[in-house]
């Protein structure tokens, strides 16, 4: 079970208060008439599945019910950061990872 | 747009023209726990044992939005009941004339307003009126829940084994409201005191939540009462 900080209520919460949402950042197409058939398939269905950092989108169902971001070790199931949507993560997953 | 239309849902003709319910303005809601038949359970149950379980009658309830234009609606809470929009996970009371209100923190950008029932459409007009044109959200959610106060010398174990939440009360204090699952229902709870607590349950849930308390309580003797 995780223990996660909702950047929100600002207080670390149960797991099952939670849903996880999958990859974090995704870009929609911003012309979505005009973009390739690849394009937006890679959009809608083709995930991110690294062994190691992962920047992930999370939902406080059970609690303020916002959405928000979360940086987690795939591997040692780690949470290192957490943060808001719309805000920049402070970890950046190149360095981070390499280091 | 300048005006604002607010339509009474109490105060149609399908229940104040029907004779049993008189020719006032009362809603008229039955309890969520209507089946379970209180009186019967508080009969067979003694006093002074270590829990004690009550329904509260149909409360109003609105949900109060507001994003860009919280200090409006800050100010038209104030202006309107003498209360203040609550920080994040606290609560707000203000007792007046034997009323009570309280503001509840939800959400960044929501709050949940609890009031005599049959006050609850007036206050939503009184708070859209102060607010203006500000952009905000009320809706009156009064039938969609209900109230159940746990109180006695074992109330907080019964709540240590029902939600995954810290309630030891350093934690978990007096004022302060939390959103969290409870067994297995989503619930709103507030700790109004030492061993004294508040969850604000879906009224489809409220025979779940019932339930577990009955069962989760039953070791250290439980007494029902009636309000």
């Amino acid at each position: 079970m995780f223990v996660i900080y909702c950047p929100y209520c600002e207080e670390h919460r149960e797991e099952e208060e939670f849903h996880a949402s999958g990859q974090a950042h995704l870009a929609r197409p911003l012309d979505p008439d005009n973009c390739t058939d690849k394009e937006w398939g890679d959009f809608l269905y083709f995930r991110k599945n690294p062994r190691g950092l992962h920047q992930e989108l999370w939902q406080h169902t059970a609690g303020c019910r916002k959405f928000f971001n979360i940086t987690r070790d795939t591997v040692s199931y780690k949470i290192l950061e957490t943060y808001k949507v719309g805000e920049s993560p402070k970890v950046n997953l190149e360095d981070a990872s390499h280091g | 747009m300048d005006t604002v239309n607010v339509s009474n849902q109490y105060a149609t003709n399908s229940v104040t023209e029907r004779a049993e319910f008189g020719d006032s303005n009362t809603p008229v809601i039955a309890s969520a726990l209507e089946h379970a038949n209180m009186k019967s359970l508080a009969v067979k149950t003694a006093t002074g044992l270590g829990v004690t379980l009550v329904e509260l009658p149909v409360t109003g309830m609105l949900v109060l939005r507001a994003r860009d234009d919280k200090p409006a609606l800050a100010a038209a809470l104030k202006s309107s009941l003498q209360l203040d929009l609550p920080n994040v996970l606290a609560s707000n009371v203000v007792v007046d004339n034997g009323k009570s209100y309280c503001a509840r923190w939800i959400a960044p950008d929501e709050w949940l307003l609890s009031c005599p029932l049959q006050d609850a459409f007036e206050i939503e007009q009184n708070i859209r009126t102060a607010a203006g044109a500000s952009s905000i959200a009320i809706v009156n959610v009064s039938g969609g829940f209900t109230t159940i106060m746990l109180s006695g010398n074992n109330a907080n174990d019964v709540l240590k084994k029902s939600v995954t939440y810290d309630v030891h009360p350093s934690h978990f204090t007096v004022g302060k409201v939390v959103n969290t699952v409870f067994s297995k229902a989503q619930v709103t709870m507030r700790c109004l005191d030492t061993n004294h607590y508040e969850f604000i349950v879906r009224r489809s849930f409220a025979d779940y939540v019932w339930l577990w308390l009955q069962v989760a309580s039953a070791e250290y003797g439980i007494s029902i009462e009636i309000e």
